[in-house]
């Protein structure tokens, strides 16, 4: 219907002269042809029921896990091994982590109000913990690797290790600082649609080309080069156990392999997610407002995901090991919750003739 | 040349995955703009879309008498020719209003 209008004298008399238009309001904006901004009330609304339900569930099973890991380690002070200081370093990571998602919650459900201070410790706590993590699982896949695969090695090593793991620990978290950098520097509150929201906001002057550069690296670091190193040494973990045949092995597999397919389940759909949203950014796909909708909805659902791996990793890594399992016994005892030590379990620890086992069935 | 590119793609897909998805803002965002000229009878109060906001593109979003959100292409001339005649208009309402 537009055709009508454009015998008008000049295209620039058609833009300031509105008597040319003889539509009425109702029929230009039933036409469709002008596209309108796309709400997502439905949306913003399951935000805000679905958010926080979640995220509230999630931090408290995911502190009382991590917490209770942090407890006996502190209690009983017993790590001897890189993969020992990992794992506490992990339950810490996770714990912080965690600790952010109640103001997450408060970000969605009224804004954000605390101000930018606030921000940068919410968003940088955040980006640490998240890489910090990724940093402890590969360190804990390479200590296995060495104590399993390369056995003279480890020997050699033994005397040394809780130096080494509480070095290894150190260098983690300076890196996860460094990779966490933009977080602290430009994450800003700021007014949004008549809302205060925390988020990152990098200034005009650092150019699309920095900011590639920081997001490779960041990349680099903080996810490819664990991710390769953690299946590449979990592979070489699994032929060496599948090669020493026995009973032992297959429980140990069981728990290699619930480890990458929880990491694997939790992680792929909200990866998946998002490089949908990515792919979408850089190919600049026209989508409609209803996929935008539903691509929306299932970044909230796999987020949710995505936070539950860090509530599994005290279990994973940690509750399935005996000797875990025996510290949070004695744990219970000493505050009085149970009777004394099952005489059963001091048997546990007994000293194997394989070394390489044993010190698998201490990490597991 | 063609397997770097990809990987680029892929790291800088990556480097989203990573996105630090803090407050996950859901937010209403024009998603396409039309060259079709919006008249100006219909329009009361724009606003801008920018792309630091959250959103995949910049747009002009333009609100109408009725209350529809209609989307904008931000550099169009006649785009700008309209936000400035908004901006007229709306100063000359504010200047009685604050005598």
């Amino acid at each position: 219907m537009q055709e009508q209008v454009t015998p008008s004298p000049t295209s620039a008399d058609l833009i300031t002269t509105t008597d040319f238009y003889p539509w009425e309001d109702g029929y230009l904006l039933e036409d469709g042809m002008l596209p309108e901004l796309c709400e997502k009330q439905a949306v913003q609304d399951l935000a805000r029921t679905y958010q926080p339900t979640v995220y509230l569930l999630l931090s408290l099973l995911g502190m009382v896990g991590n917490g209770l890991v942090l407890l006996t380690h502190i209690r009983y002070h017993r790590a001897h091994s890189i993969t020992d200081v990992c794992l506490l370093h992990l339950a810490l990571s996770d714990f912080l982590l965690l600790l952010t998602l109640p103001f997450a919650i408060i970000d969605t459900l009224q804004g954000w109000s605390p101000g930018t201070a606030a921000c940068k410790a919410l968003q940088g706590l955040y980006a640490l913990n998240f890489y910090s993590g990724f940093l402890f699982l590969t360190c804990i896949s390479v200590d296995r690797y060495v104590a399993i695969v390369r056995v003279p090695a480890a020997c050699r090593l033994r005397p040394r290790a809780r130096r080494h793991g509480w070095l290894t620990a150190g260098l983690a978290w300076l890196l996860a600082t460094l990779l966490a950098l933009p977080q602290f520097i430009y994450s800003r509150a700021e007014q949004h649609q008549d809302l205060h929201v925390c988020r990152i906001v990098f200034p005009p002057a650092v150019s699309r080309a920095a900011r590639g550069a920081t997001n490779l690296v960041q990349v680099v670091l903080g996810f490819v080069v664990p991710f390769l190193v953690m299946v590449s040494c979990y592979a070489a973990v699994a032929r060496t156990l599948l090669a020493a045949r026995g009973a032992q092995p297959h429980r140990a597999l069981r728990v290699l392999l619930a480890l990458v397919l929880v990491f694997v389940a939790l992680q792929l759909p909200h990866s998946l997610m998002v490089l949908l949203d990515a792919a979408e950014l850089l190919a600049s796909w026209e989508v409609t407002c209803a996929q935008s909708r539903r691509k929306d909805m299932a970044l909230l659902v796999t987020g949710g995901l995505a936070y539950l791996r860090c509530c599994l990793n005290p279990l994973l890594y940690a509750f399935l090991g005996q000797r875990f399992r025996q510290e949070l016994w004695l744990l219970a005892s000493d505050a009085g919750c149970v009777g004394p030590l099952d005489p059963r379990c001091s048997s546990c620890p007994s000293p194997r003739r394989r070394a390489s086992l044993s010190t698998f069935q201490d990490m597991m | 040349m063609q397997r770097l590119y990809l990987l680029c793609f892929c790291l800088l897909v990556l480097g989203r995955i990573l996105d630090v998805h803090g407050g996950n803002n859901v937010l209403d965002c024009c998603l396409r703009t039309s060259e079709k000229p919006i008249p100006r009878r219909i329009v009361q109060d724009y606003r801008l879309q920018l792309v630091q906001d959250g959103c995949n593109i910049p747009a002009a979003v333009f609100i109408t008498t009725k209350g529809k959100r209609l989307c904008a292409p931000l550099e169009a001339p006649w785009v700008i020719r309209l936000q400035e005649k908004l901006d007229a208009s709306s100063a000359r309402k504010a200047k009685p209003k604050g005598k």
